[in-house]
Protein backbone atom coordinates (compact mmCIF):
# COMPACT_ATOMS: atom_id res chain seq x y z
CA UNK A 1 0.00 0.00 0.00
CA UNK A 2 2.73 2.18 0.58
CA UNK A 3 4.49 1.55 -2.49
CA UNK A 4 1.17 2.65 -4.54
CA UNK A 5 0.56 5.56 -1.98
CA UNK A 6 4.44 6.59 -3.22
CA UNK A 7 3.55 6.57 -7.10
CA UNK A 8 0.17 8.42 -6.60
CA UNK A 9 1.97 11.08 -4.45
CA UNK A 10 5.10 11.13 -6.94
CA UNK A 11 2.57 11.41 -9.91
CA UNK A 12 0.61 14.04 -8.21
CA UNK A 13 3.41 16.00 -7.41
CA UNK A 14 4.70 16.43 -10.81
CA UNK A 15 1.09 17.66 -11.60
CA UNK A 16 0.70 20.28 -8.77
CA UNK A 17 4.07 21.73 -8.88
CA UNK A 18 3.61 22.12 -12.71
CA UNK A 19 0.05 23.62 -12.49
CA UNK A 20 1.57 26.02 -9.95
CA UNK A 21 4.60 26.97 -11.94
CA UNK A 22 2.22 27.64 -15.01
CA UNK A 23 -0.09 29.89 -13.04
CA UNK A 24 2.89 32.40 -11.67
CA UNK A 25 4.29 32.20 -14.99
CA UNK A 26 1.15 33.33 -16.14
CA UNK A 27 0.30 35.92 -12.73
CA UNK A 28 3.67 37.14 -13.97
CA UNK A 29 4.60 37.65 -17.75
CA UNK A 30 0.50 37.84 -18.11
CA UNK A 31 0.33 35.50 -20.83
CA UNK A 32 -3.15 34.50 -20.06
CA UNK A 33 -3.61 30.66 -19.97
CA UNK A 34 -0.90 29.45 -22.01
CA UNK A 35 1.85 29.36 -19.90
CA UNK A 36 -0.72 27.57 -17.51
CA UNK A 37 -1.35 24.93 -19.74
CA UNK A 38 2.26 24.58 -21.06
CA UNK A 39 3.32 24.14 -17.78
CA UNK A 40 0.12 21.59 -16.67
CA UNK A 41 1.48 19.23 -19.51
CA UNK A 42 4.89 19.58 -18.84
CA UNK A 43 4.29 18.93 -15.42
CA UNK A 44 2.06 15.89 -15.85
CA UNK A 45 5.06 14.28 -18.29
CA UNK A 46 7.42 15.21 -15.03
CA UNK A 47 4.49 13.00 -13.18
CA UNK A 48 5.20 10.36 -15.37
CA UNK A 49 8.76 10.80 -15.79
CA UNK A 50 8.80 10.36 -11.84
CA UNK A 51 6.78 7.16 -11.57
CA UNK A 52 8.64 5.75 -14.35
CA UNK A 53 11.97 6.21 -12.86
CA UNK A 54 10.36 5.22 -9.45
CA UNK A 55 9.40 1.50 -11.31
CA UNK A 56 12.65 0.94 -13.36
CA UNK A 57 14.48 1.13 -10.08
CA UNK A 58 12.44 0.09 -7.19
CA UNK A 59 15.63 -0.27 -4.66
CA UNK A 60 19.10 0.44 -3.46
CA UNK A 61 19.34 3.67 -5.95
CA UNK A 62 22.91 3.72 -5.25
CA UNK A 63 24.33 1.46 -7.79
CA UNK A 64 22.35 2.71 -10.84
CA UNK A 65 24.91 3.88 -13.67
CA UNK A 66 22.28 1.93 -16.68
CA UNK A 67 19.13 4.22 -18.18
CA UNK B 1 -17.02 18.17 21.79
CA UNK B 2 -18.81 15.34 20.40
CA UNK B 3 -20.45 14.92 23.18
CA UNK B 4 -21.92 18.08 24.18
CA UNK B 5 -22.91 19.17 20.54
CA UNK B 6 -23.91 16.31 19.29
CA UNK B 7 -21.83 16.53 16.19
CA UNK B 8 -19.39 14.11 15.44
CA UNK B 9 -16.49 16.34 13.99
CA UNK B 10 -13.49 14.19 12.46
CA UNK B 11 -11.83 17.27 11.76
CA UNK B 12 -11.81 18.88 14.86
CA UNK B 13 -8.27 17.08 16.01
CA UNK B 14 -6.38 19.03 13.78
CA UNK B 15 -7.73 22.13 14.80
CA UNK B 16 -5.07 24.81 16.03
CA UNK B 17 -5.96 26.48 19.35
CA UNK B 18 -3.53 29.20 20.78
CA UNK B 19 -2.58 28.46 24.23
CA UNK B 20 -1.33 31.80 25.21
CA UNK B 21 -2.28 35.40 24.56
CA UNK B 22 -1.39 36.83 21.09
CA UNK B 23 2.01 37.56 20.41
CA UNK B 24 2.99 39.42 17.41
CA UNK B 25 6.72 40.03 16.07
CA UNK B 26 6.66 42.47 12.47
CA UNK B 27 2.84 41.57 11.71
CA UNK B 28 3.58 37.29 11.82
CA UNK B 29 1.62 35.92 14.78
CA UNK B 30 3.59 33.82 16.28
CA UNK B 31 1.30 32.97 19.37
CA UNK B 32 2.51 29.48 21.39
CA UNK B 33 -0.63 26.99 20.02
CA UNK B 34 -1.11 23.36 20.74
CA UNK B 35 0.69 22.59 17.82
CA UNK B 36 4.01 24.59 19.10
CA UNK B 37 3.33 22.65 22.44
CA UNK B 38 3.24 19.17 21.08
CA UNK B 39 6.76 20.08 19.10
CA UNK B 40 7.96 21.01 22.31
CA UNK B 41 7.00 17.62 23.90
CA UNK B 42 8.60 15.72 20.79
CA UNK B 43 11.51 17.34 20.95
CA UNK B 44 11.32 16.45 25.39
CA UNK B 45 10.95 13.06 24.87
CA UNK B 46 13.41 12.67 21.74
CA UNK B 47 15.97 14.33 24.04
CA UNK B 48 15.04 12.21 26.89
CA UNK B 49 15.24 9.19 25.41
CA UNK B 50 18.53 9.99 24.16
CA UNK B 51 20.12 11.42 26.91
CA UNK B 52 19.04 8.77 29.73
CA UNK B 53 19.09 5.82 27.67
CA UNK B 54 22.51 6.25 26.50
CA UNK B 55 23.95 7.95 30.03
CA UNK B 56 25.97 4.76 30.98
CA UNK B 57 27.85 4.62 28.26
CA UNK B 58 27.55 0.54 29.22
CA UNK B 59 29.89 -1.73 27.01
CA UNK B 60 27.07 -4.28 27.56
CA UNK B 61 24.00 -2.37 27.13
CA UNK B 62 20.89 -2.44 29.02
CA UNK B 63 17.41 -2.37 27.06
CA UNK B 64 16.78 1.68 26.35
CA UNK B 65 20.41 1.57 25.56
CA UNK B 66 20.26 -1.22 23.00
CA UNK B 67 17.09 0.12 21.60
CA UNK B 68 18.48 3.67 21.27
CA UNK B 69 21.69 2.22 19.92
CA UNK B 70 19.88 0.18 16.92
CA UNK B 71 17.99 3.18 16.32
CA UNK B 72 21.01 4.61 16.01
CA UNK B 73 22.72 2.18 14.15
CA UNK B 74 19.77 2.08 11.72
CA UNK B 75 19.82 5.60 10.72
CA UNK B 76 23.37 5.50 9.75
CA UNK B 77 22.98 2.11 7.74
CA UNK B 78 20.87 3.87 5.52
CA UNK B 79 22.72 6.92 5.23
CA UNK B 80 25.47 4.75 4.43
CA UNK B 81 23.94 2.32 1.53
CA UNK B 82 22.48 4.96 0.29
CA UNK B 83 24.70 8.23 -0.18
CA UNK B 84 27.88 6.11 0.64
CA UNK B 85 30.53 6.61 3.27
CA UNK B 86 30.78 10.26 2.70
CA UNK B 87 27.17 10.70 3.34
CA UNK B 88 27.42 10.12 7.23
CA UNK B 89 28.28 14.25 7.41
CA UNK B 90 24.34 14.79 6.80
CA UNK B 91 23.61 11.87 9.54
CA UNK B 92 22.59 14.34 12.25
CA UNK B 93 20.28 16.28 9.78
CA UNK B 94 18.61 13.01 8.77
CA UNK B 95 18.64 11.62 12.06
CA UNK B 96 16.84 14.79 13.98
CA UNK B 97 14.06 14.22 11.13
CA UNK B 98 13.69 10.69 11.55
CA UNK B 99 13.24 10.90 15.20
CA UNK B 100 11.27 13.92 14.96
CA UNK B 101 9.02 12.19 12.81
CA UNK B 102 8.73 8.79 14.51
CA UNK B 103 7.95 10.38 17.49
CA UNK B 104 5.53 12.63 16.78
CA UNK B 105 3.66 10.02 14.79
CA UNK B 106 3.35 7.69 17.46
CA UNK B 107 2.54 10.89 19.47
CA UNK B 108 -0.45 11.25 17.61
CA UNK B 109 -1.87 7.97 18.27
CA UNK B 110 -2.16 8.46 21.63
CA UNK B 111 -5.98 9.64 22.37
CA UNK B 112 -6.62 12.96 22.57
CA UNK B 113 -3.48 14.30 21.69
CA UNK B 114 -2.23 16.28 18.84
CA UNK B 115 -0.49 15.42 15.59
CA UNK B 116 2.03 17.37 14.19
CA UNK B 117 2.73 15.97 11.31
CA UNK B 118 -0.99 15.94 10.09
CA UNK B 119 -0.21 19.35 9.14
CA UNK B 120 1.36 20.05 5.35
CA UNK B 121 3.07 23.51 6.88
CA UNK B 122 4.98 20.89 9.40
CA UNK B 123 5.65 18.64 6.57
CA UNK B 124 6.85 21.06 3.87
CA UNK B 125 8.71 22.88 6.28
CA UNK B 126 11.35 19.48 6.34
CA UNK B 127 10.76 18.70 2.76
CA UNK B 128 12.22 22.54 2.07
CA UNK B 129 15.13 21.83 4.24
CA UNK B 130 15.70 18.81 2.70
CA UNK B 131 15.58 20.40 -0.48
CA UNK B 132 17.66 23.72 0.40
CA UNK B 133 20.05 21.37 1.90
CA UNK B 134 20.86 19.65 -1.46
CA UNK B 135 20.50 22.49 -3.52
CA UNK B 136 23.22 24.80 -1.54
CA UNK B 137 25.69 21.89 -0.56
CA UNK B 138 25.29 20.78 -4.13
CA UNK B 139 25.94 24.35 -5.44
CA UNK B 140 29.06 24.65 -2.68
CA UNK B 141 30.40 21.04 -3.63
CA UNK B 142 30.11 20.62 -7.33
CA UNK B 143 29.64 24.53 -8.46
CA UNK B 144 27.90 24.25 -12.06
CA UNK B 145 28.19 20.75 -12.32
CA UNK B 146 25.51 20.29 -9.99
CA UNK B 147 23.15 20.91 -12.85
CA UNK B 148 24.47 18.04 -14.34
CA UNK B 149 21.78 16.61 -12.53
CA UNK B 150 19.09 18.11 -15.26
CA UNK B 151 20.79 16.40 -18.13
CA UNK B 152 20.57 12.70 -17.91
CA UNK B 153 23.25 10.68 -20.33
CA UNK B 154 22.32 9.16 -22.95
CA UNK B 155 19.51 11.36 -24.60
CA UNK B 156 19.70 12.64 -28.38
CA UNK B 157 20.42 16.32 -28.74
CA UNK B 158 16.85 16.76 -30.14
CA UNK B 159 15.30 15.85 -26.89
CA UNK B 160 17.48 17.14 -24.73
CA UNK B 161 15.98 20.58 -23.53
CA UNK B 162 12.41 19.37 -23.40
CA UNK B 163 13.96 16.21 -20.74
CA UNK B 164 15.55 18.66 -18.84
CA UNK B 165 12.84 21.09 -18.47
CA UNK B 166 10.80 18.01 -17.54
CA UNK B 167 13.60 16.98 -15.22
CA UNK B 168 13.52 20.59 -13.97
CA UNK B 169 9.81 20.28 -12.98
CA UNK B 170 10.66 16.54 -11.39
CA UNK B 171 13.08 18.07 -9.15
CA UNK B 172 10.73 20.95 -8.19
CA UNK B 173 8.23 18.46 -7.43
CA UNK B 174 9.94 16.75 -4.87
CA UNK B 175 9.41 18.67 -1.97
CA UNK B 176 5.76 18.90 -3.07
CA UNK B 177 5.94 15.04 -2.74
CA UNK B 178 7.92 14.53 0.20
CA UNK B 179 5.89 16.31 2.15
CA UNK B 180 2.55 15.52 1.01
CA UNK B 181 3.29 12.01 1.26
CA UNK B 182 3.78 12.45 4.91
CA UNK B 183 1.41 14.70 5.44
CA UNK B 184 -1.68 12.68 3.68
CA UNK B 185 -0.82 9.63 5.69
CA UNK B 186 -1.24 11.08 8.74
CA UNK B 187 -4.81 12.94 8.14
CA UNK B 188 -5.93 10.00 6.11
CA UNK B 189 -5.11 7.58 9.32
CA UNK B 190 -6.39 9.74 11.99
CA UNK B 191 -9.64 10.72 10.09
CA UNK B 192 -10.53 7.26 9.43
CA UNK B 193 -10.21 6.27 13.09
CA UNK B 194 -12.15 9.06 14.21
CA UNK B 195 -15.12 8.43 11.81
CA UNK B 196 -14.99 4.49 12.78
CA UNK B 197 -14.87 5.52 16.38
CA UNK B 198 -18.39 7.81 14.93
CA UNK B 199 -19.77 4.57 14.17
CA UNK B 200 -19.45 3.40 17.36
CA UNK B 201 -21.10 5.54 18.72
CA UNK B 202 -24.12 5.88 16.15
CA UNK B 203 -24.60 2.59 16.20
CA UNK B 204 -24.96 2.09 19.78
CA UNK B 205 -27.50 4.97 19.69
CA UNK B 206 -29.76 3.58 17.11
CA UNK B 207 -31.63 1.30 19.04
CA UNK B 208 -31.97 -2.21 17.57
CA UNK B 209 -28.61 -1.85 15.21
CA UNK B 210 -26.73 -1.22 18.44
CA UNK B 211 -25.69 -5.35 17.83
CA UNK B 212 -23.95 -4.23 15.09
CA UNK B 213 -21.76 -1.98 16.82
CA UNK B 214 -18.89 -4.53 17.71
CA UNK B 215 -18.25 -4.58 13.77
CA UNK B 216 -16.89 -1.21 13.49
CA UNK B 217 -15.31 -1.50 17.12
CA UNK B 218 -13.18 -4.65 15.37
CA UNK B 219 -12.79 -2.13 11.99
CA UNK B 220 -10.69 0.06 14.35
CA UNK B 221 -8.73 -2.55 16.17
CA UNK B 222 -7.31 -3.43 12.69
CA UNK B 223 -7.06 0.37 11.82
CA UNK B 224 -5.35 1.29 15.21
CA UNK B 225 -2.67 -1.69 14.16
CA UNK B 226 -2.24 -0.51 10.66
CA UNK B 227 -1.72 3.11 11.65
CA UNK B 228 0.46 1.72 14.32
CA UNK B 229 2.69 0.48 11.25
CA UNK B 230 2.23 3.22 9.03
CA UNK B 231 3.72 5.52 11.65
CA UNK B 232 6.33 4.12 11.80
CA UNK B 233 6.73 3.65 7.71
CA UNK B 234 6.12 6.46 6.68
CA UNK B 235 9.08 8.69 9.18
CA UNK B 236 11.44 5.49 7.28
CA UNK B 237 9.87 6.83 3.98
CA UNK B 238 10.83 10.23 4.52
CA UNK B 239 14.38 9.22 6.18
CA UNK B 240 15.06 7.00 2.92
CA UNK B 241 13.93 9.98 0.57
CA UNK B 242 15.52 12.51 2.05
CA UNK B 243 19.22 10.28 1.66
CA UNK B 244 18.04 9.38 -1.69
CA UNK B 245 18.02 13.42 -2.32
CA UNK B 246 21.08 13.62 -0.50
CA UNK B 247 22.83 11.23 -2.45
CA UNK B 248 21.90 13.88 -5.81
CA UNK B 249 23.78 16.19 -3.83
CA UNK B 250 26.89 14.29 -2.94
CA UNK B 251 27.18 12.54 -6.57
CA UNK B 252 25.41 14.73 -8.92
CA UNK B 253 24.54 13.42 -12.72
CA UNK B 254 25.68 9.57 -11.57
Amino acid sequence: MSAAFRVVSEFVAGVIVGALLGWQFDKWLGTAPFALIGMLILGTASGFWNVYRLAARPSSPRQDDGR
Amino acid sequence: MAATEKVIDPIHQFQIVPLSGKIEILGHDYSFTNASLYMFIVVGIACVLMLYGTRKRAVVPGRLQAAMELFYEFTADTVVSTTGKDGLRFLPLVFSLFIFITISNYMGLIPGAFTVTSHIIVTFAFAMLVILTVVIYGMIRHGGHFFGLFVPPGVPKLLLPFISLIEMVSFLSRPVSLSMRLFANMLAGHIALKVFAGFIIMLSAAGGWAVLAPLPLLAMVAISALELLVCGLQAFVFAILTCIYLNDALHPGH
